[in-house]
């Protein structure tokens, strides 16, 4: 016997045809497993239309506000940590950096500087390509005034991007409170 | 369910945390009874349903004005809980530890009650058998009367997955209210053919 159709015409919700409704109730009266599911059926729709919704254990917003803040210490602790670990990083590079150039001076300090007075002096080539690309517009600074505006140029890059930094710092913070 | 105001959601949105903990305290029911209902257990539910709200509290950023607030909301205490229930190992049926149950109203005497109390036991062991994505749609068209879309939408499954869900669903728990019941008669059977001789 083949119970398919009439199981899913009992479980469904759907409106079933005059036709249909005859049909199942045909099958019904001669399928004892049908019957006995359709019976089920009933009795535990009865039962989750009774069920109510269960309540938490009284003082859930409190948990959830010390929850809240114990998530929030941790995250603190996780951005701390991590500050530091980024911070020691980029120290220790420049620690490494410092030594490899400390060494290179006690080896040979001729040569170190020599490399650095080459620097030095690739700087201010820069500065006469720079001066003669734009002297057709008689425009002419000073190297010193060049080399300045190259470091305040640094310096306001530097404090732009710790200023940036800080400001989400706060803003975060901000949000958190 | 209750709605939260949209001026309070609005200030949610904007970081409030005193507006949270408005929102924390009108839907804490509901999480928590989605919670319950999918994992079964009074301290998993209090868990998950924290743990909901954190991660609401995480994301209120993406949450979308044009979907309904407590559908988004009992979209993430769903997954969650359907994660929950796939990370554990081995399901442990306890019938013994149940919450507080509001009766429904106009409830008759203590022998009501207890029996209300039995069948809400066996509703929460037939939700047990069931897969994770078939007790939250059952759960979600039971209890807070989704819609098939809604369903769909907040388990990510097509609205002809979500029916054939729940058909499985419901066949699934009707043979095994049947075979309960079955059972019970035998045992019922049983005892007064003892106490008789």
């Amino acid at each position: 016997m083949n119970h398919q159709p009439y199981r899913d015409w009992l479980l469904s919700e759907q409106d079933l045809t005059v036709e249909q409704s005859q049909a199942m109730q045909e099958h019904l009266r001669s399928c004892e497993s049908c019957s006995q599911i359709e019976s089920a059926w009933i009795d535990l729709e009865a039962v989750f239309q009774k069920s109510t919704q269960v309540e938490p254990a009284s003082g859930f917003t409190e948990r959830w506000q010390a929850h809240l803040a114990e998530h929030q210490a941790h995250q603190q602790k996780l951005r701390g940590w991590w500050t530091i670990s980024v911070t020691s990083l980029i120290v220790t590079s420049l620690l490494v950096l410092l030594i490899v150039q400390l060494w290179s001076l006690l080896q040979s300090p001729d040569l170190f500087w020599v490399e650095w007075l080459n620097r030095v002096i690739g700087v201010i080539s820069i500065y006469y390509t720079i001066q003669n690309l734009v002297s057709p517009y008689s425009w002419q600074i000073p190297v010193f005034t060049f080399i300045g505006i190259f470091f305040l140029v640094g310096i306001i890059s530097f404090m732009s991007v710790l200023w940036l930094a800080t400001y989400r710092k706060f803003v975060m913070v901000r949000r958190a409170i | 369910m209750n709605n939260l105001e949209p001026e309070v959601l609005n200030q949610v949105h904007q970081g409030n945390q005193e507006a949270f903990t408005q929102l924390v305290e009108t839907y804490q029911r509901p999480v928590y009874n989605l919670c319950y209902r999918m994992l079964g257990d009074q301290d998993e539910a209090e868990d998950a349903s924290q743990e909901t709200f954190l991660r609401v509290y995480k994301n209120i950023k993406h949450y979308d004005n044009k979907r309904p607030f407590s559908t988004w909301l009992l979209s993430i205490a769903a997954h969650h809980c359907i994660d929950q229930i796939r990370k554990r190992r081995m399901v442990i049926v306890s019938m013994d530890a149940l919450p507080y149950i509001d009766p429904p109203d106009g409830q008759p005497g203590p022998e009501a009650s207890f029996y209300l109390m039995e069948d809400q036991k066996r509703v929460q062991a037939l939700l047990k058998t069931l897969n994770p994505y078939d007790r939250a749609a059952v759960v979600m068209y039971y209890w807070y009367d989704f819609s098939y879309e809604e369903i769909a939408q907040n388990l990510s499954l097509s609205l002809s997955a979500v029916k054939s869900r729940l058909h499985r669903a419901r066949l699934g728990m009707a043979q095994t209210w049947s075979d309960q019941k079955g059972s019970n008669f035998l045992l019922e059977r049983k005892a007064h053919e003892s106490s008789a001789l």
